[in-house]
């Protein structure tokens, strides 16, 4: 078998990344709709997905260690859950391509990479509420117009902020980090002792 | 038809051959029945018919196999595929698509297949399996013999001449083998060549033409149908193989009178989503007995084993444990439930650290019950590494150890051969012979002979 | 899934592209009356694909969380108040969300399948999405028998609790793709050539009227900010 044909997806890796892809899907459709009572949560629902994540997107890579399972689970996850916004595939092919070369670059192995492979993995989802911050004016407007009080506005101004959402992009990377950690442990305590992955 | 000549084979990362200098052939029309404890090196003989084991990766190989007179190193397994059809033991994980008659043609979608083309192979397949009913459904509202039916009709649909099946009767009931043996005798009559690999051997013996008993990786010995049907039962169970006739679950009987010292359900009621599941049962089973609970798919006996164990709420009525009504909550540290699927419920990384979570125990302690169920010897490997029996016990050891009384078992034996099925029941036995209340859910006729539980009546009442 | 030809079926690739012509009207802040006028289209659609009641659930929704945010809210002090206000986001992008939900209950998979063949799309790409939606239910059985088990030991702590559900869900999940990958293997799924759906899709007159009254919302949208609103 040539070089080539080893690193290209057969359709036993693709229904591995759809099995695990699904899994993914669930986690991040729970707590999407937990978010969907505040937007404290909804903020901090990638801090959490990123956590639970973690093991998920580690036996995904230590099971097809091949370029493409990453971009085409975003992307599932993005039409899946298209609902909620057209911004999710975008943002789900962007993220999904970073951590594709983050893998790459750390030849399935390293562990740096591999974090920050599914750090660029838990940004794809960003797009979920991207779109609050682009729409704001018109947020803001239909609030105030329906008679909110102005606090109310205020407060929601202050939230949907540059700043936040920088203070968002960090508990990612932390998230990220430990959700990382978390996977690479199980990995090494279950799944390499079981003999499933090598 | 298919003729293998001196093939051996060895997994990767295994030492010993798993088939080892195995020579046959067999002539187009000839239904094969493959026989032998688990791991002799049936669906060895299977994946290698239908190209699973051809990969680089899955082992070594050496020998030819030829299928049509063609020797088929090297073809790539969509092209031995168009040849061969599969069936697989699990109805649960076979499945790609979530409606019925997309699963059956899913084969010829594959290959680009024509409407036309597949709309023939439809009509074929509907008429050879029986499915008309069963098109255009959601595979996830089908029973294990309806979804085992759409699995046939895939193969078949294919329009190979092989078909080669991997003990399709696993998962299914007594209804369910029934209407696999149909499809067998249709696919008898049709002239096609089947090879079944099997333990429950009932249904398809006095279907086989011959009858292949593989040990330890060798082709041991081959019988035509009439030698095989002709062996005693005690040859037989030498060989390690179950019945060859028909073992039926004895009538059921009224359960024990009441008994302070065991399990008694009095007028209990269940609904689930609304609807009711059963109503108003009562029965008793004492200390040291075995009860089987019997009874066709939809009856409710996975609803029962949960309500007993506090994971379903009842609508009404009473479960008793030693005459004093239990709660909800004090039915959760009584009872404990082996799942059909033991998978699901063994969590550590260690086969001892497994027997110790949740469980106030010393180590020491553990250790003992480990030695008890045989399983010292495992104590630092993962417990996804057992085999089938072996986490069946461990989590048998699980429950022992968190003091529960009352132990039910949802389909122990499925898919076990009859050397593992003995274990089973030897076990149970242990069991009730050290004071324990045993439940068994099962449509194993020959397992309730061997481990003589006794049928009860959960519906009718205890005796007097 | 029988019925179905009694009603207005539409190809899944007209679904998609209503679907973003949706997405233009509701993000570039068109005037309210435009967001009328595509619910209401959708509402149609619905009907026309014999889901009424799935629309009428959908509306409810959006009805209660509309008097909500009208009556409620303002008489909470604004502190509580935000902790709702994802809620207002949904309805003021209520359009896409109906879109959406339109796409997921009017279209099977294997239509879906079917659509992406046609369109040629890579085939990696079109078996992975049709194994995670044919996992999603097998997976929601797999957790409850999990939680069964988990109940019945006394495990306790939140990271043990988490290990407890993800082993198993995850070597499960690993044995069902193997188990799987082969029952696909032997059915030929390797094979280069193009495949074929038996469930086939095509652009149809209703296909060409439905695109056509989205469109027209859509650039009305534009030609007519400012001028109302």
């Amino acid at each position: 078998m040539s070089e080539l044909q080893k690193n290209k997806m057969t359709a036993k890796d693709a229904i591995f990344t759809g099995a695990l892809g699904a899994v993914c899907i669930i986690i991040r459709f729970v707590m999407m709709v937990a978010g969907g009572f505040s937007p404290y949560v909804w903020f901090s629902a990638h801090f959490v997905d990123a956590i639970l994540i973690g093991p998920v997107f580690m036996l995904m890579v230590a099971k097809t260690q091949k370029n493409g399972p990453f971009v085409i689970t975003s992307l599932v996850t993005g039409l899946v859950m298209m609902a909620a916004t057209w911004m999710l595939p975008v943002t789900g092919l962007i993220g999904g391509l970073l951590s594709e070369l983050c893998l790459r670059k750390g030849k399935f192995q390293n562990k740096g990479w591999l974090i920050a492979g599914f750090f660029c993995f838990n940004m794809g989802f960003i797009g979920d509420f991207l779109p609050l911050w682009f729409t704001k004016e018109a947020y803001l407007q239909s609030a105030a117009m329906q008679g909110m009080d102005a606090g109310y506005v205020a407060t929601m101004e202050s939230l949907l902020t540059w700043p936040v959402f920088a203070l968002i992009v960090a508990s990612i990377v932390v998230g990220s980090v430990i959700g990382g950690l978390f996977g690479l442990k199980l990995m090494k305590k279950h799944f390499e002792k079981a003999g499933l992955v090598k | 038809m298919i003729r293998f000549e001196n093939v051996t084979f060895t997994y990767s990362g295994k030492a010993e051959p798993s088939l080892s200098h195995c020579s046959f052939q067999i002539k187009p029309g000839e239904l094969v029945l493959l026989c032998g404890v688990s791991g002799c090196g049936k669906t060895t003989v299977l994946k290698l018919v239908n190209g699973l084991l051809r990969q680089e990766e899955a082992g070594t190989l050496s020998g030819r196999i030829l299928i049509n007179g063609r020797d088929t190193s090297g073809l790539p397994l969509w092209e031995i595929s168009q040849s061969v059809g599969s069936v697989f033991q699990n109805p649960k994980s076979q499945f790609f698509n979530l409606d019925t008659t997309s699963e059956v043609l899913f084969g010829l979608e594959n290959r680009g297949a024509s409407h036309e083309a597949m709309e023939k192979a439809l009509t074929a397949a509907t008429k050879a399996c029986g499915i008309e009913a069963l098109l255009d459904r959601n595979i996830f509202q089908l029973s294990g013999g309806e979804k085992q039916r759409i699995a046939c009709a895939s193969a078949y649909a294919m329009g190979s001449y092989v078909l080669a099946l991997d003990e399709p009767s696993s998962n299914l009931d007594a209804a369910g083998i029934h209407t696999l043996r149909e499809i067998l005798i249709r696919l008898k009559s049709e002239g096609k060549t089947v090879l079944l690999a099997e333990h429950r051997l009932w249904y398809a013996a006095d279907l086989a033409d011959r009858v292949f008993y593989l040990k330890d990786g060798i082709l041991e010995q081959c019988f035509t149908g009439k030698e095989f049907l002709s062996l005693s039962d005690e040859k037989r169970r030498e060989m390690g193989l179950r019945s060859l006739s028909e073992i039926a679950i004895p009538p059921l009987q009224k359960s024990s009178a009441q008994n302070i010292g065991g399990l008694a359900v009095q007028g209990l009621s269940a609904a689930y989503v609304g609807k009711p599941v059963w109503e108003q049962l009562a029965f008793c089973v004492n200390k040291g007995e075995i009860a089987a609970i019997t009874g066709e798919n939809g009856a409710g006996k996975t609803t029962l084993a949960r309500c007993l164990c506090g994971l379903h709420k009842e609508k009404s009525g009473k479960v008793l444990w030693g005459g004093k009504p239990l709660s909800r909550k004090a039915r959760k540290k009584t009872c404990f439930l082996i799942m059909q699927d033991v998978n699901f419920q063994l969590f550590a990384d260690s086969v001892l650290a497994e027997a110790m979570l949740g469980n106030d125990v010393a180590d020491a302690e553990a250790k003992q019950m480990l030695e008890r169920m045989d399983l010292l010897p495992f104590c630092e490997a993962h417990p996804m590494a057992l085999s089938g029996g072996q986490k069946q016990r461990l989590a048998v050891a699980c429950g022992l150890l968190s003091g529960r009384k009352l132990l039910l078992f949802d389909e122990p034996t499925s898919g076990l051969d009859y050397f593992h099925m003995c274990q089973v029941s030897q076990q149970l036995k242990k069991l009730a012979d050290a004071g324990f209340c045993v439940l068994v859910i099962t449509h194993d006729g020959e397992f309730i002979r061997e481990s003589g539980a006794k049928v009860i009546d959960w519906k009718g009442g205890p005796a007097e | 899934m029988t019925g179905e030809k009694k009603f207005l079926a539409l190809d899944p690739r007209t679904k998609f592209l209503i679907w973003l012509f949706t997405n233009v009207v509701v993000f570039s802040n068109a005037p309210r009356i435009f967001f009328t006028l595509t619910m209401t289209l959708y509402a149609l659609l619905f009907i026309l694909a014999g889901k009424a009641g799935s629309m009428v659930k959908l509306l409810a929704g959006y009805a209660v969380v509309l008097l909500a945010q009208r009556f409620l809210l303002p008489l909470l002090p604004s502190a509580i108040a935000t902790i709702f206000a994802t809620v207002t986001y949904a309805v003021l992008i209520f359009p896409c969300v109906m879109g959406g939900m339109y796409i997921i209950s009017t279209t099977s998979v294997s239509q879906l399948i079917s659509a992406f063949r046609r369109m040629r799309v890579p085939e990696n790409f079109t078996i992975t999405m049709a194994v995670t939606l044919r996992y999603l239910p097998a997976l929601r059985e797999d957790v409850r028998h999990i939680l069964d088990a988990m109940s019945l030991r006394q495990i306790k702590g939140l990271e043990q609790r988490l290990e407890c559900i993800y082993i198993p869900i995850l070597m499960g999940t690993a044995q069902t793709a193997e188990e799987l990958s082969e029952s696909a293997a032997a059915r030929g799924i390797e094979y280069p050539g193009r495949k074929t759906s038996w469930h086939t899709v095509g652009f149809h007159v209703q296909d060409g009227i439905v695109a056509f009254l989205f469109l027209a919302v859509c650039v009305a949208s534009f030609l007519c900010k400012g001028v109302l609103g």
